[in-house]
């Protein structure tokens, strides 16, 4: 699971959850997959994604890459910052672990790079 | 003091009677619940663990192949695509870099996802074990969502529907395809005519399909706009009623329906097999075999988040070219010079 999938997850179906977001990662296993860096698709996910949610992700998982609290301004400009940003996004894959619910904690295994987020008849909304 | 002793025990009895009655009927699915999920799960595991499972996938496999020729006439490049009911990459194998960069592939078994064909290398994927009726996207964070095959299993359409809209941005698009009305009419009406015959009734064998209108009212009311709906006939042969039932089974499409029966007695089959053949049955041309068809009714449909930035319709009374004019085209093309608008 890249944290790029992670950064569009919720557990807003289970019962009784408001807002479920951001799961907190439990990784167990961290694989580090190399991709061509491609600026232009960079630069088109910044946007769209909750930048707050990707650095804490990121630090979970032992890979914070001294990315920055706060979004700086002119980050198209900041080729450095920009090839941190992909490497968190589309290099670092968790492999073996864990999602858990904000607010009930309930667990969502990911086994082989791959969330489990079925639910239970009982635990939906 | 006994009688009143009596009549309050007795007034306890019928109030715990009354609250068990109410507790069974709790535990009852709602009347919104059709199919059983876990038996529908359980059916496509059981599939995708099969080593010939591949040999079933000619249908699905036309159909991706027809909704990605959808897909590529939206001349515009997707960021981030899900894939809800990838099955085994049915559309996804399709896809290309120009259309799409990011997609995440999802089905409800793990062993699905595993067999599951990637698009070509550039575009990047992921991987989600994911219940289509509980979808576990953050609002507003979607591009494109596509659905192939897969949501004709789903108990709350109009839930799934308001959700898919709620997951995709302002200006993204869902891309469906959905067994519809007539799928399978033939197979249907041989299975209830041998019922009546043999079992004195009928049975519910074959999964309730939706209607066009129905699903373009659902569409309206879950808030998609500028919707496109359209339908296609599959007809494909097989030797015989036990040929299709036999494919059936491998896709994972059999009967799932809460009310189904659990098994179908002999005598039935042989009399639905021979009223099938009977009914339906014809003589191929080229090799002279006998065989029968059976009818798939696809649903094709494309609703887009509404934006501002989406074209609206004129206001009425705007036009300025009477319909009735129609056969006067020649003349009006080249006076258009002279139309304000």
């Amino acid at each position: 699971m890249k944290l790029l999938t992670h950064n569009l997850l919720s557990s807003k179906c289970l019962k009784g959850v408001k807002v479920g977001y951001p799961l907190r990662i439990v990784a167990k296993d961290v694989k580090i997959s190399e991709s061509e860096y491609n600026m232009e698709f960079v630069l088109k996910m910044i946007p769209k994604l909750d930048w707050k949610v990707l650095v804490n992700a990121a630090e979970q998982i032992g890979h914070g890459n001294n990315l920055p609290i706060e979004l700086i301004e002119d980050y198209e400009d900041d080729e450095e910052l920009l090839k941190k940003i992909h490497h968190v996004l589309m290099e670092v894959e968790v492999i073996n672990g864990e999602l858990i619910c904000p607010e009930t904690q309930r667990i969502f295994p990911i086994s082989a790079g791959i969330p489990n987020l079925l639910l239970n008849e009982d635990e939906v909304s | 003091m006994n009688i009143l002793k009596k009549s309050a025990i007795n007034k306890n009895i019928k109030l715990s009677i009354r609250k068990l009655n109410s507790l069974k009927n709790a535990n009852e699915p709602s009347s919104m619940t059709v199919f059983d999920r876990k038996a529908k799960i359980i059916q496509k595991q059981r599939a995708a663990i099969a080593e010939d499972s591949s040999v079933y996938d000619y249908i699905k496999d036309e159909i991706g192949y027809r909704l990605s020729d959808r897909l590529f006439d939206i001349k515009r490049q997707f960021n981030l695509v899900v894939d809800l009911g990838c099955g085994y990459g049915h559309v996804s194998k399709h896809i290309s870099i120009d259309n799409v960069k990011e997609l995440i592939m999802c089905d409800v078994s793990q062993e699905i996802l595993d067999k599951s064909q990637n698009p070509e290398p550039d575009v990047k994927v992921s991987k989600i074990v994911v219940d289509e009726e509980k979808l576990p996207f953050d609002n507003d964070s979607i591009d494109l969502l596509i659905s192939c095959l897969n949501l004709h299993w789903v108990n709350n359409l109009p839930s799934t529907f308001l959700q898919i809209k709620n997951c995709l941005k302002n200006d993204g698009v869902f891309l469906g395809a959905m067994f519809a009305g007539d799928t399978l009419y033939e197979l249907r009406s041989s299975l209830q005519l041998a019922g009546i015959e043999r079992d004195g009734g009928v049975t519910p064998r074959i999964s309730p399909f939706v209607r066009l209108r129905d699903v373009g009212a659902l569409m309206q009311s879950a808030g998609f706009s500028m919707l496109t709906l359209d339908t296609d006939e599959l007809i494909i042969r097989y030797p015989s009623m036990f040929e299709l039932m036999w494919d059936l089974k491998g896709m994972g499409e059999n009967n799932a329906a809460l009310k189904r029966p659990l098994r179908l007695n002999k005598d039935t089959m042989f009399s639905a097999a021979t009223l099938y053949n009977k009914l339906y049955g014809n003589q191929d041309k080229d090799n002279n075999t006998q065989g029968i068809p059976a009818t798939f009714q696809i649903l094709y449909m494309i609703g887009w988040k509404p934006d501002p930035s989406q074209p609206k319709p004129l206001p009425r009374g705007s036009g300025q070219i009477s319909i009735k004019d129609i056969g006067k085209l020649d003349k009006i093309v080249k006076n258009m010079g002279k139309i304000e608008y």
